[in-house]
């Protein structure tokens, strides 16, 4: 009889280190100039990189994005980068994929670049050079259809690796320091991992503000961003619903919270561990854990800021 | 063979050849289809597999992250995207909807366990704080740490095994504690658990409706489909095959090519298993298929792991029988409920427990495939299981624990009791067992108490309740029992099991507090219980009926005199008043949750502890909003309306003698107007009293807004407002306003989902201008209103959106008009009236074909009244409804007559839109004409314009009633309202006459002739006769027939003659 062989598999951590995208380049190569293209917006003056500007960390650190003509919109802007793993896409879910954001999303709201697609098609056409590079990939040139496959293939690209919580995922037990691994210690046990786990830290599922207090009694604001899921599913239940934020960029993206309403990183950990965790959490729990969350933090070449 | 011949056998091998072709042209896309579809199943069968695998690990709290969740999601859309991309119309019904059935299967699987994720972390995170808690919460109240770790001890029970969770016992458990001892930690625990119990019974439902939905019958759906439509082209193929076959002969060659297709295709095929095997191979799950012959088919490297013993032996071929013969003496077989089955299960079971001896668990199941082969699943559930071990030897624990334990035979012979029975009842081990529990009988409880618990037992079911016991040494002590059967495998009762618990102490206590809780839960007074800093540790029932806040919502937080953030002097000051006097009370007001206000009586008192610190407070507060209230309200109610909100008759009388009053000192000017609304009557009835109330205030709005501050709105009664307007220049200013609210309320008004025109008469009178003497303050005030009343009614009888100043002639007006009034109502029983008739004729042939009807009244004394006049008279008092039937009944028997004497002409009769309001309609038209036995066709009613500008559908459904009869209906004096023809199109309405205004200067006057002429060609596109009225030259006459108008009117061809006359002079004709 065969020996028999048995595998003693440890307990794998429940965040796993990030991907390198498999994107085609020349793909991505257009996505990453429409990104930055004003002529995406009604009146030329706003790109995708207005609100997630690529080299701070995706997002524009106001409390709430303006668009065309200083309009303010109802939520604050996510950063781009990590999102090819998520659930769904913006705050309430809005979007099932990537594809149906950029095809529903900004590009016609009316506070974020207020356009339409046969307008934006119709502009970029006149433009020799990209509708010839745009032939070169598709055999049917400049659509709709091709600008979103372009611009979904860039933001999918824009994956930060390599952070010093990766190395240490792979082994590298000197990556971390013994204040952010204490972090991590406490992230675990104190619940934060139950909603933010998996390679983007978050992103995978969706949660209700105030789970353990009502969050909205003491902090709500405009009520349509409030009511979270429910706008989209019109369920009662899946109020205040809303998709848990992948923490991979969290330090370099204040403010924080749906609405931007948090100013601090530390203040949001601890509204966090109250409303969420039912638990009121000691400073130098917040400070270990905001350590920690400086960890995971990687590399993207156009990502000029906070990479340790 | 002759030429014919060959062209013959050539045109039939093309035929066959064609036929052939069509079929192997079938085939090939048939397998090439079947093999795509294979992939297809294959793929969605695993995605399943895996996120069923995900699922159970996410309800056990062992799903790690959810990023396989989110891979399934996006997966699951790619095939759905390539399905959506495949040609559908190539597959039957049948294969579509179980395709679509498993997706959809899918698809509700995965919104499940989407619902299921935060609730995972919810009660993750709550079931590893709660130790943590309960130490806290132990620490500060030692006397609770057991009872609140029997307690969590039940939660975790209910993680393992959910069919056990109680919530609303544990939480009434939870909640009982919290009431009896309060303490931040407790509070804590208290919400920590209730939100342990919310989400784990939504849960344990989620994952209820997942596994209703069941695992593999999507596929087994799609399986059989697929073999039932292999079968169906296996049949069809076999058809045209022999048919083909005496023929194919010919096309030996051809088909060798074909068939070389075939073959690649059938690789394709061979490929898409060699694909399903991978995606076997990598399952977590052991995985082994055998054919109909019981011969292995496949297993993958899963399956060899699974079961080691099986080795080399487990390869292709293998007979299961083998493999079960080298498994037997490793297994040992259950149901998922523990009990025994043989190995393996004969009739098999859906799904069974494998425990092998080198203590791995697995959840097996064997089923039967489309092809009679045998699909084996396994999946290794022993983590799952040695949780359940580690519960079993936490109930040992609980065995152990200083909770008393006895258990008895069925006939109620102790067995067994735990060394805290013993300490208990101070009796040993060895003097219990073989005696009875009764032998500890106190002697409190009589018999009957005792027969419930042996029925209840006996019953199988469990009693609770509480003896009285005597211990050894003769001192009583109270035990809370709880006792339950104990089966054996086939469900007899073999035993009943007792736990108790010495609650002597508790007893007494809770004695004492149920007599405090019961003054704190009675009372009237809200009452808030806080600790040192102000934060509410409890509140009582009436603090929620008073404040409309729950327990829940305040405990814990500050209250409301205790806030930091509600910096307020007041509140600054009763917290110094307290530091220093230890107590306060006094009226504050405050804010319900529903935001209104409420005044209160309020004390509040600090508490003390054996320090003498300062441990807590106790706020005490009544509604006293109530009594504040009813005085406003009486005081309200007597002066305003309250349906509008306007002063009432009261409030305005006062008002308007405050108002004279001031003028005559300041020697001002002052208007009153009276205001009528116009259609408020038929509003009512049509569209019911909660439309009319919507109106009413809706109008009040209006007038409101249409005046001065300064200026008074009142409601009169019913449908009357009346207006002062104070301090005025003169009438222009009254006149000003005047039409400022005719404006107002004759906009629409959106009610009860249309938009309803009412419109309004008003009467206005001046002071000084309108009055002679000036005495009495009361007398010049109804003066004044009766003024205003009086222009009113004459604004009214202008038909409405009218005003009228009082002038002194109107009561001279409506002194005579209430005399004409008076006579009236006796003229039709002195035979006053007559009916006078005027010829209407065909202007080509110039014979009489119609009499129009026309009432005269001839006054006793006044002779002749005006039609006009004594028409209005009697439409406002409603006597027109006399006057019409009668009219009626006297014209149809007139023209009746007429026809029997061999005039056979129709009759034209005028109808008043008031006869409506008084209930004449199409049922009693009906009946009159069949008392007069004249053919309904040769009536024409005529009505107003101004009734078809109603435009209800209460006035079409009249109208359309009356139609019905049989009878014809004009439109009167067309042109003089504001009716357009096209307008006309939406009434049935059969003729026009054409007003005699527009006749009277034709032909010369281009205008009216230009008018006519219009007139008549759209009626004679709408398909409407048209008469003239007034034609009296016959240069109006050949005008008229010349533009086409056929039926003419006038003194021209005579003037209304009475009845006699008439017939003298048309009859002969």
């Amino acid at each position: 009889m065969a020996q028999h062989r048995v595998v003693v598999r440890p307990a794998p951590e429940p965040i796993q280190p990030l991907v390198a995208p498999d994107e085609d380049p020349a793909l991505v190569a257009l996505g990453r100039r429409l990104f930055s293209d004003v002529r995406l917006s009604g009146n030329d003056t706003v790109s995708c990189a207005h609100c997630h500007p690529l080299a701070i960390g995706g997002a524009d650190r106001l409390p709430r994005s303006v668009g065309v003509n200083g309009r303010e919109g109802r939520f604050n802007a996510p950063t781009v980068y990590n999102t090819a793993g998520y659930l769904a896409y913006f705050w309430n879910g809005r979007a099932p994929s990537l594809e149906a954001l950029i095809r529903h999303g900004p590009l016609q709201t009316f506070h974020e670049m207020d356009s339409s697609w046969p307008a934006v098609v119709a502009k970029l056409r006149r433009d020799a050079e990209l509708a010839a590079d745009f032939r070169k990939v598709f055999t049917d040139g400049l659509t709709a259809d091709n600008l979103v496959a372009a611009l979904a293939a860039f933001v999918r690209s824009l994956v930060t690796l390599d952070a010093p919580f990766d190395r240490w995922l792979r082994g590298d037990m000197k990556a971390l320091s013994t204040e952010a691994l204490r972090g991590y210690r406490l992230f675990k046990s104190r619940g934060c991992i139950s909603c933010h786990q998996g390679r983007a830290v978050g992103g995978n599922l969706f949660a209700p503000l105030g789970v353990m207090g009502d969050y909205f009694a003491d902090h709500g604001g405009d009520p349509r961003a409030d009511a979270g899921r429910e706008v989209v599913t019109g369920r009662i239940e899946d109020r205040h619903l809303f998709r848990v934020p992948s923490l991979r960029l969290v330090v370099l993206t204040p403010p924080y919270f749906h609405d931007g309403r948090v100013k601090t990183l530390e203040e949001a950990v601890r509204l966090m561990g109250r409303y969420q965790l039912g638990r009121e959490l000691p400073d130098e729990e917040v400070e270990a854990i905001v350590t920690f969350l400086h960890s995971l933090i990687g590399h993207h070449p156009l990502l000029e800021v906070g990479a340790q | 063979m002759k030429p014919s011949h060959h062209a013959l056998i050539l045109l039939l091998l093309l035929v066959v050849a064609l036929l052939s072709g069509i079929w192997f042209h079938k085939r090939l896309g048939d397998e090439r289809r079947d093999a795509r579809l294979g992939d297809l199943s294959a793929r969605l069968r695993s995605l399943e597999v895996s996120l069923d695998r995900e699922m159970v690990l996410l309800a056990t709290l062992r799903l790690a992250d959810y990023d396989g969740l989110v891979d399934i999601r996006k997966q699951l859309e790619r095939e759905n995207q390539q399905l959506r991309a495949l040609d559908s119309a190539a597959f039957t019904k049948v294969l579509n909807d179980a395709l679509n059935t498993q997706l959809n299967l899918l698809q509700r699987k995965l919104d499940l366990v989407e619902q299921m994720k935060y609730r995972v972390a919810v009660i993750r995170n709550s079931l590893a704080y709660l130790p943590e808690l309960v130490q806290q919460a132990g620490a500060a109240n030692p006397a609770l740490e057991l009872q609140l770790i029997q307690l969590l001890q039940k939660i975790y029970q209910a993680q393992i095994f959910p069919d056990m969770l109680a919530p609303k016992a544990l939480l009434a458990q939870a909640r009982a504690l919290g009431e009896a001892f309060q303490g931040v930690a407790l509070v804590a625990v208290r919400r920590h658990l209730a939100e342990v119990l919310k989400q784990s019974q939504a849960l344990n439902e989620l994952v209820r409706r997942f596994e209703a939905l069941g695992s593999g019958h999507g596929d087994a759906a799609l399986q059989a489909a697929r073999a039932a439509d292999r079968a169906r082209m296996g049949r069809w193929n076999l058809a045209a095959g022999l048919a083909l076959a005496g023929l194919s002969i010919w096309l030996l060659g051809w088909l060798w090519i074909t068939l070389r297709h075939l073959e690649r295709a059938r690789n394709q095929a061979e490929r898409s298993r060699a694909r399903l095997a991978d995606a076997v191979a990598s399952l977590g799950e052991g995985f082994a298929l055998f054919d109909q012959n019981h011969k292995l088919v496949l297993a993958n490297p899963a399956f060899s792991e699974f079961y080691p013993w099986l080795g080399r032996l487990l390869r292709p071929g293998v007979d299961r029988k083998v493999l079960q013969r080298l498994l037997r003496p490793h297994l040992r077989c259950t149901t998922p409920r523990g009990e025994a089955l043989s190995c393996p299960p004969g009739q098999a079971p859906f799904t069974w427990i494998e425990q092998l001896d080198n203590g791995r668990w697995y959840l097996a199941s064997n089923r039967t495939t489309s092809e009679g082969g045998e699909l084996w699943v396994r999946t290794d559930i022993t983590v799952t299981r040695e949780a359940a071990h580690e519960l079993r030897k936490l109930e040992r624990a609980m065995e152990q624990s200083p909770v008393s334990i006895v258990i008895t035979d069925v006939q109620g012979r102790i067995e067994y009791v735990n060394p805290k029975f013993e300490e208990v009842s101070g009796y040993s081990a060895a003097e219990l067992i073989g005696n009875r529990p009764s032998m500890l009988k106190g002697g409190d409880l009589n018999d009957d108490d005792y027969a419930d618990l042996w029925e209840t037992i006996l019953a199988g079911r469990e009693w609770k309740g509480v003896f009285h016991n005597r211990r050894k040494d003769g001192s009583m002590y109270w035990e809370s029992a709880r006792i339950s059967p104990i089966r054996d495998e086939s469900g007899l009762i073999t035993h009943f099991i007792g736990i108790k618990e010495d609650i002597t102490q508790l007893k007494a206590y809770q004695e004492s507090l149920r007599l405090s809780a019961t003054v704190f839960e009675a009372t009237n007074e809200g009452i808030i219980l806080t600790d040192a800093q102000g934060r509410v540790r409890t509140v009582n029932p009436a603090f929620s009926r008073i404040t409309g806040y729950s327990a829940e919502e305040v405990l814990g937080r500050p209250a409301f005199l205790f806030d930091p953030d509600r910096p307020s002097e007041m509140l600054a000051r009763v917290r110094q008043e307290l530091q220093r006097r230890q107590r306060w009370s006094g009226e504050v007001t405050e804010q319900r949750k529903d935001g209104s206000w409420y005044h209160q009586w309020l004390s509040v008192t600090s508490l003390h502890n054996a320090q003498g610190q300062v441990s807590g407070h106790v706020i005490i507060f009544s509604d006293i909003t109530r009594h504040k209230a009813d005085q406003a309200r009486i005081l309200y109610q007597a002066n305003y309306d309250l349906l509008t909100g306007l002063p009432n008759r009261t409030l305005l009388m006062d008002r308007l003698r405050q108002a004279v009053r001031h003028a005559r000192r300041a020697g001002c000017s002052m208007a009153v107007i009276f205001v009528d609304l116009d259609r408020f009557k038929s509003i009512n009835d049509l569209h019911g009293h909660g439309v009319g109330d919507e109106l009413l205030q809706e109008v009040a709005g209006r007038l409101r807004r249409a005046v001065r501050e300064l200026d008074t709105v009142a409601r009169f009664g019913g449908d009357e407002f009346v207006v002062l307007l104070h301090e005025l220049r003169g009438e222009q200013d009254a006149a000003l306003v005047a039409n400022k609210i005719i404006d107002a309320l004759s906009k629409p008004f959106r009610l009860g989902g249309r938009l309803l025109s009412v419109g309004a008469s008003l009467g206005v009178t001046l002071y000084p201008r309108d009055l002679t003497e000036d005495d009495d303050l009361d007398a010049v005030c109804t003066q004044l209103l009766s003024h205003a009343d009086m222009a009113m009614y004459q604004a009214k009888g202008r038909g409405g959106g009218h005003l009228c100043f009082f002038e002194r002639a109107m009561e001279e007006q409506i002194r005579r008009n209430l005399q004409l009034e008076q006579d009236l109502r006796h003229a039709l029983s002195r035979n006053e009236l007559s009916l006078h008739y005027q010829p209407i004729v065909d202007g080509r042939s110039g014979r009489v074909v119609a009499a129009e009807a026309l009432m005269r009244w001839r006054h006793p004394r006044l002779g002749q009244v005006e039609p006009a006049r004594f028409i209005r008279v009697a439409e406002e008092t409603g006597l027109i409804h006399q006057l019409g039937e009668w009219a009626l009944r006297e014209a149809l028997a007139q023209v009746r007559n007429w026809h029997q004497q061999g005039m056979v002409i129709d009759l034209s009769l005028n109808l008043s839109a008031r006869q409506r309001d008084r209930g004449f309609g199409g049922g009693m038209l009906a009946e009159i004409l069949t008392e007069a036995g004249l053919p309904a066709h040769h009536l024409t009613l005529e009505i107003t314009e101004n009734l078809l500008l109603e435009d209800s559908d209460a006035v079409l459904a009249w109208l359309h009633g009356l139609k019905e009869t049989g009878v014809h209906l004009a439109v009167d004096d067309f042109g003089t309202g504001y009716s357009s023809l096209s307008y006309l199109k939406r009434f049935p309405v059969d003729a026009l006459k054409v007003d005699r205004s527009f006749v009277r200067d034709l032909p010369q006057d281009d205008g009216d002739a230009t008018l006519v002429k219009a007139i008549l060609a759209m009626a004679r596109s709408l398909g409407l006769k048209v008469v003239a009225e007034g034609v009296e030259q016959p240069a109006q006459r050949d005008f008229l027939l010349q533009e086409g108008c056929r039926y003419l009117q006038g003194y021209f061809y005579g003037p209304s003659l009475p009845a006699e006359t008439f017939f003298q002079r048309f009859g002969k004709t």
